[in-house]
Order: C-alpha cells, then sequence, then structure tokens
C-alpha cells in the first residue's frame, strides 16, 4: 500500500514542480511525514532525490522547446551556490525562527505581487539585454535565496522564479524553466551527501521517482498551454502558502 | 548544434538510464528484495550525479564557442558546488 502512495505523491510532486519550477520538497516532505508516517529524516532523503529528478526531467523537456536561459541560470547560480555555503555557516550563529519570520514575510509580500499581476513579460530578455543595476540585485537576490537554502533547508525553486520574475523582469514561462535547470544542481549535493550515508530507502525512493517521471511529463505539457499570467498566479498562490507555513514555524506554530 | 540540443540529448540518455535502472530495480524488488537494492542505488547514483554531468556538458559547448564569461561562471559553480558537497559531508 505505502509504495502505491508514494509513488502518487510522486505524481503529485512531479506535475506541480514541473509546471510552476519548484522541486516540490515543502510538499513531499510533509505528505510524506504526516500522511504516510515516514521518519522525518527519511523523508528528507526521498524528497532531495525527488528534486533532482524533477529538475533533470523537467529542464529536459524546457531545454528541448527553447526555454531554459542557460547563460542566465550560470550567471545567478555563481550567488545561489556561494549563499549556500556562507548561509550553512552563518545559521550556527543566527537563531532559525528570525529567518523563518523574515523570509516569511518578504515572501508573502512577493507571492501577493505575483497574484495582483496585471501583466506579465512575453518579451524575451537575455543576459545581455538586462541593465547593470537589475542584474545586481538578481545576483543579491540569488545570494540571499542561496544563503536562505543553506540556513534554513529549503529548495531554491519557491524563490528563484520570484527573483527572476520580479526584480529581472523575465517572462514567466523561461523563468520556471531557467529555475528548474538551476535547482537540479543544488539538490543534487545535498542528495549525494544523503545517499553516501546511507540515509534514503533505495525502495520509496525508485517508487517516487518513478511517479515523478509521469507527472512531470503531465505537468510541463499543460504549463506549455497554461496563459503566463495564469501561472504566475498560480504560483503566487503556492508560494503564499509555502511563506504563510515558513512564517508559522518561525512565531512557533507547527503545521 | 544549439545548447539545448546538446543538454537535452545528454540529460536524456541519463535520465533513461537511470530510468531503466529504477524500473528494473522495482521489478526485481517482488522478487528478490536484496538484488534489487543495488540496482536502484546504481540508477540513482546516475540521476543524482546527472546535472553536473550537465554542466559538464554546457562547458564543453562554450568552450567551443569561446564564451569565456559562461565558462568562468560554470567553473565557478562546480568549485563551490564541490566544496558544498565536502562541507555537507563533513557535517553529517
Amino acid at each position: 500500500m505505502i509504495p502505491i502512495a508514494i509513488f502518487i505523491v510522486g505524481i503529485f510532486a512531479g506535475f506541480l514542480g514541473s509546471m510552476l519550477g519548484v522541486g516540490g520538497g515543502f510538499l513531499i516532505v510533509p505528505l510524506l511525514v504526516l500522511i504516510l508516517d515516514i521518519p522525518m529524516h527519511l523523508a528528507v532523503g526521498i524528497s532531495l532525490t525527488s528534486v533532482v529528478m524533477t529538475s533533470v526531467s523537467s529542464s529536459i523537456i524546457y531545454a528541448k522547446r527553447g526555454l531554459v536561459d542557460f547563460k542566465l541560470g550560470l550567471f545567478l547560480e555563481t550567488a545561489t551556490t556561494t549563499g549556500a555555503l556562507v548561509g550553512s555557516y552563518v545559521a550556527l550563529l543566527l537563531p532559525e525562527f528570525i529567518l523563518e519570520i523574515i523570509f516569511g514575510i518578504v515572501l508573502i509580500y512577493a507571492s501577493f505581487k505575483m497574484i495582483l499581476s496585471k501583466s506579465v513579460t512575453e518579451k524575451k530578455k537575455t543576459l545581455e539585454s538586462l541593465s547593470r543595476k537589475r542584474l545586481l540585485l538578481g545576483l543579491g537576490g540569488s545570494f540571499i535565496a542561496g544563503m536562505a537554502s543553506g540556513m534554513l533547508g529549503i529548495g531554491g525553486g519557491t524563490l528563484k522564479v520570484p527573483i527572476l520574475v520580479l526584480i529581472l523582469g523575465i517572462a514567466t514561462k523561461t523563468a520556471i524553466a531557467t529555475s528548474t535547470f538551476m535547482i537540479g544542481l543544488t539538490a543534487s549535493v545535498a542528495s549525494l551527501t544523503y545517499q553516501a550515508h546511507g540515509l534514503i530507502d533505495p525502495i520509496q525512493v525508485a517508487f517516487i521517482i518513478l511517479g515523478i517521471f509521469i507527472g512531470v511529463f503531465i505537468g510541463s505539457h499543460i504549463a506549455m498551454k497554461i496563459k503566463s499570467l495564469t501561472l504566475k498566479r498560480m504560483f503566487g498562490v503556492i508560494l503564499f502558502f509555502f511563506a504563510l507555513r515558513m512564517l508559522l514555524k518561525g512565531i512557533g506554530v507547527n503545521i | 548544434m544549439k545548447v539545448h540540443d546538446i543538454y537535452s540529448k545528454i540529460m536524456n540518455t541519463l535520465l533513461y538510464i537511470s530510468i531503466l535502472g529504477v524500473g528494473v530495480g522495482v521489478i526485481v524488488y517482488y522478487v528478490n528484495r536484496i538484488f534489487s537494492e543495488p540496482i536502484i542505488i546504481f540508477a540513482l547514483g546516475i540521476l543524482t550525479i546527472s546535472p553536473f554531468i550537465g554542466m559538464l556538458a554546457l562547458g564543453y559547448y562554450y568552450i567551443r564557442k569561446k564564451d569565456y564569461k559562461t565558462i568562468l561562471n560554470i567553473i565557478i559553480v562546480m568549485i563551490i558546488a564541490l566544496l558544498n558537497l565536502i562541507n555537507l559531508w563533513l557535517r553529517k
């Protein structure tokens, strides 16, 4: 029964992850722990490998359609990975709840901005066409996003998409595609560590991987057909719940 | 060949190898659990290192294009990812 349930969680996570450019870790971990009663450390291991799977399979589909901006992704990833490394050390100095409250508030603001937006950028922007000011802001935002993932153990997608859309003004579909490409590398580093330390159950991971494979296929094809504005608002809604959960956790309410 | 084609071709091959491994592992699981685990672990290993191989493929493409700024970004990302890996490894 549990392998089938994990397989279904995989379909759901892959569908949502590929459609919105997120890894889906914030969704997989609570579902596995709260509904399927899987221990937390195993759920995190499953989640990290799942994020790699979502990233790899969706980035292939988006790359085939020419939607991934590799140059921009690699440029921003330099700041994100540096931020993640710095964040893992800063986490030892700063209390986790303060960070959760700060990020919770910032992300709620970003989610409202995305939900209430009336227009989307459809014009294709490249790394070269962006102004120096925007690039610096994007680089700073990516560094902070990386720090957040290093400090709070969260994935990058929920933070990377708003940076690409709201700060750099990238088209929503390109932002989602570029984000799926970027999150793979970050998650694979953490996933490798978990695998090497034997902190994953290969059978459970296998079932979720197969589910994600199907979910990503459906999700990325639907994402192509949905209007960019709808996609942007959908992302805003998911981001709102993610941010609210983070904020509540910061003030001591665990959901 | 465009960068998107090179990336998707290499990643597609790696993805299908790992999916095939995972699929075979799941089938074997119902016959003998002990034999299925090494197959799945091997397939997951390929899947997990595939973003790094993808980066190497991108590096190869941009070297041919002589886009040194992007090559530098790839080198920085790879080095910091490696440092992150060592950092996480030592902490676990």
